[in-house]
């Protein structure tokens, strides 16, 4: 576990996400320090007649980075672990390309975030996509089970990032591909910056 | 990070203005923070 500034522990980061991403579950149209909702999605990438075609819960909780699926080459059949997935926005869309010979797991630590995916897909009618509850440290698919791993942005936010990429790797057959949207710094940190559990969200 | 990890053919993809709009679109203009897509893969 690398060790963070300011004497934080990764406990208390997961803890912090896990309730943050809790209340944009059971309130997403309140004011948060990141963008959220569907219109969000629209401007990052994902296509207007997709999301009016899926269930307004998936989308209006929308918390991602931007619009990973289309990068993934998912084809009918395939298998798709979608780590940290929120509402269930880009599980669904995956589920879409996959269809119903193909299956979606999508997979997150915040109850509240799975109770809402898991709403979203019994609504789209896609018995193909699931929700499991699970952080990152052990994920329920097994061993070399997935096509595709698609991440939108997670690792940002755990302080693990290392843990996340051997479990998306292990879980991946071979030859199989991680597609991932993500926050990234294109500089060091001022010093006197990442040493409260509110920086993480800012 | 994304090799130690053991994937191969790491590609970036496009960077995207993630908080344009947002409350601290200053905060991530200030940090210079960016969305970027990448694709990676398992070898095999």
């Amino acid at each position: 576990m690398p060790r963070l500034p300011g004497g934080l522990t990764a406990e208390a980061v997961e803890a912090a996400v896990r309730d943050r991403y809790g209340q944009v579950a059971a309130n997403p149209s309140q004011d948060f320090t990141f963008p959220v909702g569907r219109e969000f999605a629209e401007a990052v990438g994902y296509p207007a007649d997709l999301l009016a075609g899926l269930p307004r819960e998936a989308a209006d909780a929308f918390a991602g980075v931007a619009c990973p699926v289309p990068h993934a080459g998912l084809a009918a059949g395939e298998t798709v672990v979608d780590l940290g997935c929120g509402a269930g926005l880009d599980s669904l869309f995956a589920g879409t390309r996959v269809g119903p010979g193909g299956r979606v797991i999508g997979i997150d630590f915040a109850p509240a975030m799975i109770a809402r995916a898991q709403r979203s897909f019994t609504a789209a009618a896609m018995p193909w996509v699931e929700a499991r509850l699970s952080d990152g440290h052990c994920l329920p698919p097994a061993n070399a089970s997935a096509d595709a791993v698609i991440v939108n942005g997670i690792f940002n936010l755990n302080p693990d990032k290392a843990m996340l990429l051997s479990e998306a790797f292990r879980v991946l057959k071979p030859g199989g591909r991680l597609v991932a949207a993500e926050i990234i710094l294109t500089s060091p940190l001022p010093p006197d910056e990442g040493h409260s559990l509110d920086d993480w969200f800012r | 990070m994304v090799r130690e990890a053991g994937f191969v053919d790491v590609e970036l993809g496009e960077f995207i203005d993630v908080f344009s709009g947002s409350p601290h679109e200053s905060d991530a203009r200030e940090f210079e923070t960016r969305g970027v897509t990448f694709r990676a893969r398992k070898p095999g």
